[in-house]
């Protein structure tokens, strides 16, 4: 268990700047997600961390100890990979056993930490298999046991997720967070899957072109992304364009916007005369008792789309305005319909 | 029950290609039994007494010494630097890969006459000659190398490297990784290129015909070398032993490193 620091840690490969001066601390116990798209320097970055890669320039501090040349099997780090890579000629006793051998821990040990382990990833009888005889999750667990069994102080996910089927997925989700939870053991998630983050982290790290866009827990980098590219990566937006008409201390904003006027929440950097962009989120949007909703529009169903637990409507509002909303399932109207939506200003968010 | 036609076809097909295949090894030890004076089909009776033939004539007897421990060597060397060859090859010469790959393989297009004597003219050259086997050896070293760089660069080519990384990751040094996950991985081509090396030894021709030592001849050459004046079943016999000793290259080889592990 420790702390994980990154100092400037800097990246290129041959021309290509993959990470400009990366800084980010880890506490102790915290699970962190990078998050971004491809190509964005999320793996780079892990790889700087469990050791195969070295940065250009800059520090990787474990616990304070600088260990940005060392070699990754002096690390100290237990990695889970998006291909598992289980080895295909051991068995999974034998695979687990991988780790605890070279750390020179004596057999009867050995023995009792696998059985625990594989009691935490519920594989309790499997230690005979070989990896190619496990389902997809299995595998996946094995893999999460191996990197579990040593003990080791920063456990590292390349996306372990992303070859399993949707359900399994979710599945996954909560048991590598509960399990992380249990342990107690800081760990760092890559992944390109924003839900996925959301669920699992106590913070997010967002990634763009090999810099950290923006650092903050789930809800802070959903409802207060910093900039526009944010919030479309993390999750469905409508933007609303205004003009600000006057602001309190307490980052409540009146807009005079494209729709007509609404209430909104703006960043200390704004202030009124300011024109700006608003996120407004379709699952922030309601029908029905509007009560205590500060924005209420008239609106007009242009299509519903049923999404099981859900429905997606496109609206138009404030003069032919189209915008996304997430509504329950029992949202029961026709396209064509009039309908009245409300939204609090608390929802409306304008981007810095 | 209606049988399918084409399931018919591919049997009859599959019988007619074995038959090919296997036909002429049948019908060399069928041969080989002949109580006959020579090497004709049908056979007068069945016997052993060209297997005597052979195991009383000492120049076959030493071919055999000679060919067993020219292929065992060439196999043991071919084994080991075929196999860093291609772990160097596939894993570290990046851009030179293309290249280097087409070199390792050279022995392979250029005719095997062709090495042979330009390998007889070096070796006169240095002022060795074929005074002793060591031409001989270095030609069957050359001719067994590619198909262990082959094989071997093959089980490297589809070779996961995050299973190196994870195993790094868990604590093992290079070395280590190399020993405990690398080499039991690519066990399969290091093996198939072993015996393809022993068996190409054991057959090749013209390169110990140019190059073997004075007084030294392998099998090949010596079976040759007989049949241009006797034309007796001990030809036979000869290939008869050498196809037994090929299958024991293959059954030693199971018995140690097992090619059930070929299967994955």
């Amino acid at each position: 268990m420790s702390e994980l620091r990154l100092n400037a840690v800097r990246k290129r490969f041959g021309n290509l700047e993959v990470l400009k001066a990366i800084d980010l601390t880890v506490a102790n116990g915290e699970f962190v997600s990078l998050l971004g798209p491809s190509g964005c320097g999320k793996t780079t970055t892990l790889r700087c961390i469990a050791g195969f890669e070295f940065p250009a320039d800059g520090q990787i501090l474990f616990d304070g100890v600088d260990l940005t040349q060392t070699a990754p099997e002096k690390r100290d780090i237990g990695m889970v990979f998006q291909s598992y890579a289980l080895f295909p000629h051991l068995t999974v006793q034998e695979n687990l056993s991988f780790g605890l051998e070279m750390r020179n821990i004596p057999e009867p040990e050995r023995k009792r930490r696998i059985a625990d382990v594989l009691g935490m990833v519920q594989l309790v009888g499997f230690e005979e298999r070989f990896p190619r005889e496990l389902s997809g999750g299995q595998q996946q667990r094995v893999a999460l046991a191996r990197a579990l069994v040593i003990e080791p102080s920063v456990l590292l996910l390349d996306e372990p997720l992303a070859n399993l089927d949707a359900a399994l997925r979710d599945d996954m989700r909560f048991f590598i967070r509960d399990l992380q939870q249990r342990v107690g053991i800081t760990a760092i998630y890559v992944t390109h899957d924003q839900s996925e983050a959301i669920v699992m982290s106590d913070r997010i790290v967002v990634m763009f072109d090999g810099e950290i866009a923006q650092v903050g827990s789930p809800k802070e980098i959903h409802d207060r992304p910093i900039s526009k590219r944010v919030a479309e990566f993390v999750g469905k937006s409508n933007f609303l364009k205004g003009k600000v008409e006057s602001r309190r201390t307490d980052g409540a904003v009146m807009l005079a916007a494209e729709i007509g006027p609404i209430h909104a929440t703006a960043p200390a950097t704004t202030s009124a005369g300011d024109t700006v962009e608003c996120l407004l989120r379709p699952e922030s949007m309601r029908t029905g008792a509007l009560d205590g909703l500060e924005n209420q529009f008239p609106a007009r169903v242009e299509d519903i789309i049923f999404l099981g637990n859900s429905v997606s409507v496109h609206l138009t509002i404030g003069g032919g305005h189209r915008i996304l909303a997430l509504l329950p399932a029992d949202f029961l109207a026709v396209p064509g319909d009039e309908v009245h939506i409300g939204f609090s200003a608390a929802n409306v968010w304008c981007l810095p | 029950m209606r049988r399918d036609p084409g399931k018919l076809i591919l049997n009859v097909f599959v019988i007619a290609v074995y038959i090919f295949l296997m036909a002429p090894i049948v019908l060399i030890v069928i041969l080989s039994l002949n109580s006959g004076e020579f090497l004709l089909f049908p056979i007068e009776g069945v016997s052993l007494r060209w297997f005597g033939a052979l195991w009383n004539s000492r120049q076959f007897m030493d071919a055999i010494g000679t060919s067993f421990q020219v292929a065992a060597i060439s196999t043991f060397v071919s084994g080991i630097f075929g196999t860093l060859a291609a772990i160097y090859c596939i894993r570290f010469a990046h851009r030179m890969r293309g290249a280097l790959r087409l070199f390792m393989m050279a022995p392979l297009l250029i005719p095997e006459i062709l090495t042979a004597i330009a390998l007889l003219f070096f070796m006169y050259q240095i002022g060795i000659g074929t005074r002793y086997s060591i031409g001989l050896q270095i030609g069957h070293i050359i001719v067994t190398f590619p198909y262990v760089f082959l094989n071997v660069s093959s089980a490297l080519f589809n070779f996961d490297k995050s299973l190196e990384e994870a195993s790094r990751s868990l604590g093992a040094s290079p070395l280590m990784t190399f020993r405990r996950v690398t080499l039991p991985l690519i066990k399969p081509g290091v093996i198939t290129g072993c015996l393809f090396a022993f068996i190409i030894s054991f057959d090749i021709f013209n390169i110990s015909l140019l190059l073997k030592g004075i007084g030294t001849t392998t099998l090949p050459v010596q079976l040759f070398d007989y049949l241009r004046w006797d034309f007796d079943p001990t030809a036979a016999a000869v290939s008869s032993l050498s196809i037994i000793m090929t299958l024991i290259a293959i059954l030693i080889f199971d018995r140690f490193v097992g090619l059930r592990s070929l299967r994955f």
